[in-house]
């Protein structure tokens, strides 16, 4: 059967439609059901079956029929008892352009439906998943829905035999997100061949999928707004051979190469197509400075008439490479008109750019050279906005839409927000930040403060996102009472100590001031999950690690020294540098034990995992001090910043990557939407509080601390 | 044609259970009634309250601060020696009525009374299927039970899977109209506005009565007659092991039912009932106008105006197990309720001192003040006390050694050591009464537990004043595995 058009084997059942109909559908389907087949005959009863099973709506099942076998006849078959219309599309040998991707792209282009799913005939795609894909509540205004084996619930089951397979399978996905990283990027299955989109998406667009990765193709070049992921588990194959191969892999990596540099020429991306326009100009201002250095150095003309010149010459240069590389083909104007545009509007904006030249130059001093490169980059932004706006009809600059973006970000994302709680958090205690910042990289007596900051950050990396195990309730009351607590609790300690007295009454302080924020922010539960992130700063404090641990600690450095001394047979090393390695081992020991305790609670398993991290520490402790000193000779170790830092260099990321994978393995995120309270009141609140405690507070902390600690009755007798 | 009724329409539909249900405390006994906080000569004497404290704070700050200081060390030593006098009396006999397994059996179905059993539940449909179980499992015979599910008629869920599970005309649903304030008392007073019992009894959702409960209470009942309205049965949780918090609940909860409730009893004081559990008369409830449907512990307000009203209250030897609350916000937000709700009750009861003190006898005032006022507002001022201590601790400022005056100081001194000594010593006695080994680590280590009470504390003040009638909704069903996914569900099937 040899069919341009998708045959409709059954019309959808009804008194009307009962018999043998094989007309096109009489009702208008919801959903069309794209399923390219190839050699899949056993697979089409079940698959039909279980599709009439799950869905409530109007539907029709398009097969995109690539087989050499009985496929065809087993499609017509099971359209015999199904409720939904079932139409067949059959290419046969040699008609069969484009694989797999050229067999949806024809299924697109027959679906008669508003939305299409996209599954494969083979039962890997469960057909229950299929409503979630339009009906779910995320899914119903996203543009695409795509059914994911990689978030949380979803899983990849049996179907994907192998981890050799397996691994490919993750890491082109990762590969995917990585190139396409605003496109791509939030989705987490890109492989999938399993997702709905919606039909006038896939219209409007030109596809080129090679191989079978559609959904790519979709995201990477369809305009695609809103897209979801939907968790299904992907099955086993109910019969019939995969058709999943090393080969396909490869040459997946070379279309998602072939693809990330086409769409570089002509972006269809607001952003990227900036980023062009900006990186052409580059080239220009390169250009232009070049012939200005040219004219009025070497031929002496004045260097306002040559700015001009080579103005002229960039834009010439400018217009070239951005009409070809940068802009959209659909203006409809010639390539003269749109010269003649380029031209015209650079040369309206040369008057300005001339004046600022001179400006810059006569009465500021600047050389021309750099006076040119700063009134070409401040004209730049006027010039793209006009430029593509008149020349290309695009609108270049959407400010509803950027910050419409921007607060979506911090609407959205608990990471923007953790930030912002520590930018604060700076802000309010400029000293501790400093002393942050310095002590990361000067050694000091305690714990340096790398250590305590990589772990919170590998854990923070896994503990923002809200689990499974946990309930999601939220109360924005408690949220404000806390944070009123430790805000208060912080300007006490702050009252109690003026800052340059008792550091660790600061610190301490602002850790107080960071769980507030965190509260603020991020909400009570989240504070509280990752409340062992939050704390570990405490660690460089000098009372926190125990002094039993830090002379264990020593002891162990010192042995190491002294037995690396032997096997070199040198004198002993610098001790001053043993201590420092010791305490930095401390400190990591320290972290590990809470990263394991955050993550495991206090339990065997906890203890478990503590011991193994103290275990691990040690190893790289001991191993550091052993190799400085080879590599080194005994007794050219000094003490100093240089050598102990990379003992403190090694010992954080090793202790980051225990908190890292620890945090990893035991939070499941959840796949429905993240609570994150609003955020509009807490920061004006913060903010004031930051201010309070940062830049205005340290007078009033002092007087306010005189009052506090000198004796009452001298203060009633000043009062009167 | 319009959808929409007409005015007309809308006036006549009016539900005269509901309204009543609403209005009917308030209208029968205004100043019984929570629907106003503070009433306008309360208000009044807080103003004056807050000018006596304050004109002589500005004036002669320190003087005042520790005047202040040694009333609310005052206030802490007495609430301490009621305690241990409540528990003291509670010990020295035996105030629980106590109705053996052959008593209860034993009573012939033709004797026994018609039983209400109210549910009220909201947005709850994962528990449907227990309740039901659990409601099965009950001793008494269907015929003589009237079975309640109230329902709230936004909530279609939880009607949808009641009316999948029900097992048979005793046991209904009664869809309670949408209209403020969304309380459970409402909800039950427009179920008792149906209610066919001799008798009327509450249940939660989530919970487990014993199930000879009926058949007890009304034997009880019989035994201690028409000077009793109402027993309390014990409640006690089913999910104690879950984590430190549901120890620590379970451990309040013992003491609560095992010591202090039977030592109001004892001592003939006003006894605030638990939530749930409570076997009442139906015809002394009508009487004393139901539940106050703005009150957020109606089931408290109750025992007292049961109290005021000359009733007695009895404590029934059966336990109903309930869901103890195992998430700190969760818990935060139901104590918090718990807490406005004492405050309401005790500033609705203390209106009219002078009569309360003549229905209840001085014994009675106090426990209404230090019981139910006093609990929350203790707990309230506890982290001032606590911040004070640490800050001393840390840094000796001058000011809080002024503070404190010797006499005060010693006292402050006893009640920090001796005090919370007592408070983990009671809870420790409560574990061993209630033979409960198990707890007695959580009773060792219940000062977080304090702390997180204050927080509660401070969130019910704060809507004390704000949101006097928000229902602080509780989700119950947290120890179940978490719910699948609508995907999953599909999957399975």
């Amino acid at each position: 059967v040899v069919t341009d058009h998708p045959t409709a084997v059954r019309g959808c059942t009804g008194p009307a439609a009962s018999g043998s109909v094989r007309s096109a559908s009489p009702c208008e389907p919801h959903i069309t059901i794209v399923i390219p087949t190839r050699n899949e005959a056993d697979n089409v009863q079940p698959l039909v079956d279980r599709l009439d099973a799950a869905l409530t709506i109007p539907a029709e099942y398009l097969f995109v029929d690539d087989s050499d076998d009985a496929t065809p006849d087993a499609v017509r078959d099971s359209a015999e008892n199904s409720e939904n219309a079932v139409l067949l599309l059959h290419r046969p040998p040699g008609d069969r352009q484009g694989g797999l991707g050229g067999a949806v792209l024809a299924g697109f282009a027959a679906a008669k439906a508003p939305r299409i799913v996209v599954m494969d005939g083979d039962m890997q795609h469960p057909p229950e998943v299929v409503p979630a894909l339009f009906e779910s509540d995320e899914a119903a205004d996203a543009d695409v829905a795509v059914a994911s084996r990689y978030i949380d619930r979803g899983s990849v089951g049996k179907g994907l035999s192998g981890v050799y397979r397996r691994a490919v399978s993750r890491a082109s996905g990762t590969l995917a997100r990585a190139l396409f990283p605003r496109r791509v990027g939030p989705v987490t299955d890109p492989m999938s061949g399993f997702f709905a989109v919606s039909t006038e998406a896939v219209r409007s667009s030109e596809l080129r999928p090679h191989g079978y990765k559609i959904l790519l193709e979709v995201l990477v070049r369809a305009p695609v707004g809103k897209v979801v992921e939907i968790p299904y588990t992907f099955q086993a194959r109910l019969t019939g051979e995969s058709k999943a191969s090393i080969a396909e892999g490869l040459r997946f990596l070379w279309h998602l190469l072939f693809l990330r540099t086409s769409t570089l020429v002509r972006p269809s991306g607001r952003t990227s197509r900036f980023l062009g326009f900006g990186a052409v100009g580059l080239s220009g201002v390169l250009v232009n400075s070049l012939l200005l250095w040219v004219l009025a150095d070497l031929f002496s003309v004045q260097y306002l008439g040559a700015a001009f010149i080579s103005l002229q010459v960039s834009v010439l240069w400018n217009f070239a490479l951005i009409d070809r590389l940068v802009m959209p083909l659909a203006s409809k104007d010639s390539y003269f008109t749109r010269l003649e545009r380029f031209v015209l509007v650079a040369n309206v904006l040369a008057p300005l750019h001339i004046m600022l030249l001179y400006v810059a130059v006569s009465w500021m001093g600047f050389h021309y050279l750099e006076a040119n490169v700063g009134a070409i980059a401040v004209i730049f932004l006027l010039r793209y906005v006009v430029s593509s706006r008149w020349i290309y009809g695009l609108n270049a600059l959407d400010l509803r839409r950027a910050a419409h973006r921007a607060t979506d970000i911090w609407r959205n994302s608990n990471k923007a927000r953790i930030t912002l709680a520590v930018l604060l958090t700076a802000v309010a205690f400029p000293a501790t930040a400093e002393a942050a910042w310095t002590g990361l990289w000067e050694p000091s007596s305690a714990v340096p403060l790398l250590i305590p900051l990589a772990t919170a950050m590998a854990l923070l990396a896994s503990r923002l996102a809200s689990t499974e195990a946990e309930p999601q309730i939220h109360d924005r009351q408690l949220d404000v009472l806390l944070a009123g607590g430790l805000l208060v609790a912080a300007g006490v300690l702050m009252l109690l100590a003026p800052a340059r007295e008792l550091p660790s009454f600061r610190l301490v302080a602002t850790v107080a001031f960071l769980g507030a924020a965190a509260v603020m922010l991020l909400g009570t539960r989240t504070a509280v999950r990752a409340r062992g992130a939050l704390l570990l700063p405490l660690v460089a404090l000098d009372a926190v690690t125990p002094t039993w641990l830090e002379e264990a600690a020593v002891t162990v450095t010192h042995n190491a020294a002294s037995l690396g001394a032997q096997l070199v047979g040198g004198t002993r090393p610098d001790l001053e540098w043993v201590s420092g390695a010791g305490i930095s081992l401390a400190g990591a020991a320290l972290c590990a034990g809470i990263a394991a305790l955050t993550c495991y609670r206090v339990s065997w398993t906890g203890f478990r995992h503590m011991v193994a991290g103290v275990v691990l520490v040690t190893a790289v402790a001991v191993v550091v001090v052993l190799c400085s000193e080879l590599v080194t000779g005994v007794g050219a170790v000094e003490a100093g910043g240089g050598t102990r830092l990379v003992d403190d260099v090694l010992l954080a990321p090793t202790v980051a990557l225990l908190a890292w994978r620890w945090s990893r393995r035991v939070s499941k995120p959840i796949a429905v939407h993240q609570h994150l309270p609003r955020g509009r009141y807490a920061i004006v609140g913060l903010m004031v509080a930051a201010l309070v405690f940062g830049p205005f507070g340290a007078t009033a902390a002092a007087s306010a601390h005189s009052l506090l600690t000198s004796p009452a009755v001298e203060r009633t007798g000043a009062s009167r | 044609v319009t959808s929409e009724p007409s005015e007309v329409e809308r006036t006549v539909r009016i539900d005269y259970n509901l309204e009543r249900s609403i209005n009917g405390l308030r209208q029968s006994r205004p100043d019984y009634s929570a629907h106003i906080t503070v009433t306008w000569r309360q208000r009044y004497g807080l103003i004056a309250l807050l000018l006596v404290v304050v004109a002589p704070l500005a004036v002669w700050p320190l003087v005042t601060a520790q005047v202040l200081l040694g009333i609310v060390m005052f206030v802490y030593t007495v609430a301490v020696a009621f305690r241990v006098w409540l528990v003291f009396a509670s010990g020295r006999g035996e105030h629980r009525v106590r109705v053996s397994d052959e008593e209860a059996r034993a009573v012939p179905d033709d004797e026994l009374p018609i039983y209400t059993v109210l549910v009220p539940a909201y947005r709850e449909p994962s528990v449907i299927g227990h309740l039901m179980e659990h409601l099965a499992a009950l001793d008494y015979p269907k015929h003589l039970l009237d079975i309640q599910l109230l329902l709230e008629a936004d909530d279609r869920e939880t009607i949808a899977a009641a009316e999948r599970v029900l097992p048979g005309p005793h046991v209904r649903i009664t869809v309670v109209p949408p209209s403020n304030p969304r309380t459970k008392p409402k909800a039950c007073n427009y179920g008792l506005s149906f209610a066919r019992g001799e008798f009327v009894t509450i249940y939660d959702a989530e919970d487990r009565p014993e199930p000879l409960q009926l058949r007890r209470a009304a034997v009880a009942m019989r035994r201690l007659g028409p000077s009793y309205a109402c027993v309390q049965a014990e409640l006690a949780y089913f999910n104690t092991s879950q984590n430190r918090i549901t120890r620590w609940f379970s451990l309040e909860y013992a003491t609560w039912f095992c010591s202090l409730l039977p030592g109001l009893v004892a001592l003939n004081m006003p006894v605030p009932l638990g939530g749930t559990s409570n076997h009442i008369r139906t015809s002394m409830l009508r009487a004393l106008g139901a539940w106050d449907p703005f009150n957020v512990t109606e089931d408290a307000d109750l025992g007292i105006r049961l109290a005021r009203d000359g009733q007695r209250v009895g404590m029934l030897d059966s336990v109903t197990l309930e869901e103890a609350n195992s998430d700190f916000i969760n818990w935060v937000k139901q104590r918090s309720r718990w807490y406005k709700g004492y405050l309401l009750t005790w500033l609705v009861h203390i209106r009219a001192p002078r009569t309360v003190v003549r229905q209840l006898g001085w014994r009675g005032f106090l426990s209404l003040n230090l019981f139910v006022g006093g609990t929350p507002l203790i707990t309230l001022i506890n982290p001032l006390l606590w911040g004070l201590t640490i800050v001393w601790l840390l840094a000796q400022p001058p000011l809080i050694q002024e503070l404190f005056v010797a006499p005060v100081y010693y006292l402050g001194l006893a009640c920090m050591v001796f005090g919370n000594a007592t408070i983990v010593y009671l809870n420790l006695l409560a574990a061993r009464d209630g033979d409960r080994p198990d707890l007695v680590a959580a009773a060792l280590t219940s000062p977080p537990y304090w702390a997180m009470m204050s927080v509660a504390a401070a969130k019910a003040t704060f809507q004390l004043i704000f949101q006097p009638a928000y229902w602080e909704k509780t989700t119950h069903g947290l120890d179940l595995a978490p719910a699948p996914s609508p995907v999953e569900a599909d999957n399975a099937r």
